[in-house]
């Protein structure tokens, strides 16, 4: 289990449960272990979302409770890219890529929302 | 965490996210005793209420007692069966109102629902009274304290359900099962005493005068009387959304229970009734139930049992009305009939507010009626069956617009519920109009109109938020002129004047009405005019007329701000209260047409002798807080951008992923050149949520300062102001004391 620095108990428990999760969606690996222009498969929580007119796109800022990566769409219409609403649950399926700020982030993918397991 | 805070944990448990929601659903088990304990508990007194009413002809008339009992329970057996179908139907809940709402149109839906919504206030009161009732008739000195008890019982069941659902349903699961266990001992062991002959109640052989000839008004009003009995079976239809999944086949499954369980308790309590010749009239101590249990257990341990378990379950049936008048109330506000204050969840995610208001609404009918039962069911009935028959009918209308396989049966089960419920409301409304119903008839047009109303004011409100001539026009930074008030020449002064530096604004000009402060403010701020006003009224109306006076050197697009320094001496609540003045002072020119206010607070720990606060600092974050996509947050957003920010974005925490989705694509669509930030706000605190996000600005009121736009929505009369939530003041609140924050406060005025 990787765990984020500095997280509190209930957080520990959280991200676990996170990354269980993640496992049993079939997600190909761990948003902490994506490398730049690799496709990749991640199941992950939406923490953020930002609607940018000027720069004409949308990020998502996940976590599948072992890191935090920015998905990033153009802004098209219709954009169903919103349906990634911030506590919702998807499944991202793209190519990570390296941006101007040269940060990594998961360009164009697809979105599957899905729903978050009952925690026991 | 503050000492409040702290209370409140104690009081009501730890904050649950909103992703826990799901574990908060109810299975089987425990929604019976939550949904159910309302109807199975009725059977405490409907006998009762029957032998009242043919007490009045005298003992000749009791042996009536059971075909009209078994009259009531064909009648509830018709709704049961009738409501399973409802359940199945809508799985997503509402009972009545949504049924008759979506199926028979506006009106009906109104009138289903302010039936429902009293019916659950009296569902409070007299379940709390029939259970003080049965403690008095174990214990007759608490007889003079049945009003205190009673409210007490209230606030308890309140606290209750304030912590949530699931935990409220495992501690209520045991007076239930223990007093349908109790009941079925008892008519077990009364069956078989009375193989050999029935004991007889201790009032049995007691002499009635007659009042009344036995005539069929005098039937009719007890088999009314009786259909108390009914009451509460709509509380499962209401509360669909609370099971477990699959929600809809467990909701049935519950109903039926339920409704075995009520039916042959009933029926077995009125047949051990005339069994035992048990007489009962006001003036008696002893319920039935309790003379019953008397007879058959003597005055031994089970009599006490039956007691105490029938005293718990007619409190806790309270509990039923605790679970459906807030999530009715939810549904209402959502369709904007009734405040929005009522449509979120709390802390525990359940309806807080919902749930308040229940109490002290059911609060004021035991004190009004000084906690007298058979008052109280003078009441009762006529919501009851006008919420039956308008849903049976409104599930006619579902079945024929289905045309499935299977309709015309249900429509029969539906049409056939539906007329049989009409016909006992007719029944009710005749034979108690002049005891009491005529309060419930006058009450539910005037509830109804208050819907209306309210409704009518969210449209218009809603209209002129998205009217294209209300639209505001495209202004920029060169249309921001700013005004300081200048009381003290302190630190806070300081720090506004370097924050108006930074804004650079049209003009930038100070009043006072200190004529000593002038000269300090030209030391301090030499490039800033500063007028020096006469006191002739309150603070407030001298700076108002001040900004009217400069209001009209402008032109009329252009924003002025008033810019109001505060020196803080310490955090917390306390000292918020400490200035009531200067909350007033600032609210007051929320109402002035054309005036935002900008408040520059710092808390004295801040001063550093070292820092020269007048300095601009380096950086202006500007956050615009957003809640909806309309005129007033296009305002807020000219108004940001007019602060010749570092950057401006706007803010919203997301509440509901559907809201968001709707409101992404409308910021798209409006072309607002902004950001868009949408958060999660697990907790559903905007306060603490957007503390939280201001931080990562990292404030510091000398180099980085973050500039928080509020849009507020300002109307005239004082009760469409109680319409509107009041984030506003409790975004304030918390963001008082941060470091280096401002708030702008950017009134948009709604015309009635």
């Amino acid at each position: 289990m990787r765990l984020l620095p500095g997280a509190s108990d209930n957080e520990t428990r959280y991200l676990a449960e996170l990354q269980l999760w993640a496992v049993s969606m079939g997600a190909s690996a761990w948003v902490t272990d994506i490398g730049p222009y690799e496709p990749c498969r991640v199941a992950v929580v939406v923490q953020h979302l930002r609607v940018d007119p000027i720069l004409a796109r949308i990020d998502a800022t996940v976590t599948d409770g072992t890191g935090v990566i920015t998905a990033r769409w153009p802004i098209r219409r219709p954009t169903p890219e919103l349906a990634a609403a911030p506590g919702r649950a998807v499944i991202l399926e793209g190519i990570s890529v390296v941006d101007e700020c040269a940060e990594l982030v998961l360009l164009d993918p697809t979105v599957e929302v899905v729903q978050f397991p009952e925690v026991p | 965490m503050g000492k409040g805070q702290v209370l409140k944990r104690v009081l009501l448990g730890r904050t649950m996210g909103t992703g826990e929601l799901e574990h908060t659903l109810l299975p089987k088990v425990l929604a019976l005793p939550v949904f159910s304990s309302d109807p199975l508990s009725s059977n405490a007194y409907a006998t009762q209420e029957i032998l009242l009413v043919l007490g009045l002809v005298g003992a000749s008339a009791l042996h009536l007692v059971m075909p009209i009992a078994i009259a009531v329970a064909i009648v509830l057996a018709t709704v049961v069966i009738s409501y399973r179908q409802t359940v199945r139907a809508y799985p997503t809940g509402g009972g009545a109102y949504i049924v008759a709402h979506e199926n028979l149109g506006r009106y009906p839906g109104l009138l289903a629902a302010a039936a429902l919504l009293m019916d659950y206030v009296l569902t409070v009161s007299v379940s709390i009274v029939a259970g003080v009732d049965a403690i008095v008739s174990a214990a007759t000195s608490l007889g003079p304290w049945k009003v205190p008890l009673s409210l007490a019982f209230v606030a308890f069941v309140t606290m209750s359900n304030l912590r949530g659902a699931k935990e409220s349903g495992t501690f209520f699961a045991i007076p239930t099962y223990g007093f349908v266990l109790s009941i079925y001992v008892m008519l077990a062991s009364g069956f078989l005493n009375c193989l050999d002959g029935c004991p007889q109640a201790e009032s049995a052989g007691t002499h009635l005068e007659p009042e009344h000839a036995l005539t069929l008004f005098l039937v009719l009003k007890a088999f009314s009387a009786g259909t108390t009995a009914l009451t509460g079976v709509e509380a499962i239809s209401n509360g669909v959304p609370a099971f477990r999944y699959p929600q809809s086949k467990n909701a049935a499954a519950t109903l039926g229970i339920m409704g075995v369980m009520t039916i042959s308790m009933f029926v077995g309590i009125t047949w051990l009734a005339a069994q035992t010749d048990v007489v009962y009239t006001e003036e008696m101590e002893r319920t039935v139930i309790a003379q019953i249990a008397h007879a058959i257990f003597g005055g031994g341990f089970m009599f006490y049992v039956v007691q105490a378990m029938t005293a718990g379950i007619l409190i806790l049936a309270a509990n039923t009305a605790y679970q459906d008048f807030p999530r009715l109330s939810s549904i209402l506000a959502q369709d904007r009939f009734m405040p929005r204050q009522l449509m979120n969840r709390g802390n525990r995610l359940v309806f807080s507010n919902g749930v308040l208001i229940l109490a002290v609404l059911g609060s004021l009918l035991i004190v009004i009626f000084d906690a007298r039962l058979n008052s109280l069911i003078q009441l009762y009935l006529v919501g009851v069956f006008i919420s039956f028959t308008l849903s049976q009918w409104g599930m006619v209308v579902h079945w024929r617009r289905m045309g499935e396989q299977g309709s015309r049966r249900r429509m029969f089960i539906n049409g056939f519920g539906g007329t049989v419920t009409g016909i006992v409301f007719f029944v009710v409304v005749t034979t108690k109009f002049l005891t009491g119903a005529w309060i419930v008839v006058s009450a539910i047009p005037v509830l109804m109109f208050m819907m209306h109303a309210i409704n009518r004011h969210y449209r218009g409100v809603a209209t002129q938020l998205a009217h294209p001539e209300r639209r505001p026009i495209d202004r920029r930074a060169g249309d921001q002129n700013m005004v300081i008030l200048v009381t003290k020449m302190d630190a806070a002064t300081a720090r506004a004047v370097g924050y108006v530096r930074s804004v650079r604004p049209r003009t930038a000009t100070a009043v006072t009405f200190d004529k000593h402060l002038a000269g300090m403010w030209r030391r301090l701020a030499p490039e800033m005019p500063i007028t020096v006003g006469t006191r002739e009224g309150s603070l407030a109306a001298d700076v108002r007329d001040h900004l009217q006076g400069r209001r009209k050197t402008m032109r009329e697009h252009e924003f002025l701000t008033i810019v109001v320094p505060e020196l803080l001496e310490r955090r917390g609540l306390i000292e918020i209260l400490r200035r009531p003045r200067m909350h007033r002072f600032k609210a007051s020119f929320l109402g002035e047409p054309g005036i935002q206010v900008l408040d520059v607070p710092m808390l004295r720990e801040e001063i550093d002798p070292d820092v020269d606060e007048s300095v601009e600092p380096a950086r202006n974050y500007v956050i615009v807080l957003v809640s909806g996509v309309n005129n007033a947050t296009l305002e807020a957003v000219e108004y940001a951008e007019s602060l010749r920010a570092t950057s401006v974005q706007a803010v919203m925490f997301g509440l509901d992923p559907g809201e968001t989705e709707k409101i992404g694509n409308r910021w798209m669509a409006q072309a607002i050149p902004v950001p868009l930030e949408i958060e999660d706000s697990p907790f559903r605190d905007i306060g603490y949520s957007l503390t939280q996000y201001v931080r990562k600005f990292r404030p510091d009121g000398v180099n980085r300062m973050v500039t928080v736009v509020i849009p507020e929505f300002v109307v005239s009369k004082l009760r469409h102001q109680l319409l509107h939530g009041q984030t506003a003041l409790i975004v304030k609140r918390h963001l008082l004391f941060e470091p280096g924050v401002v708030v702008a406060s950017v009134p948009y005025h709604l015309e009635d």
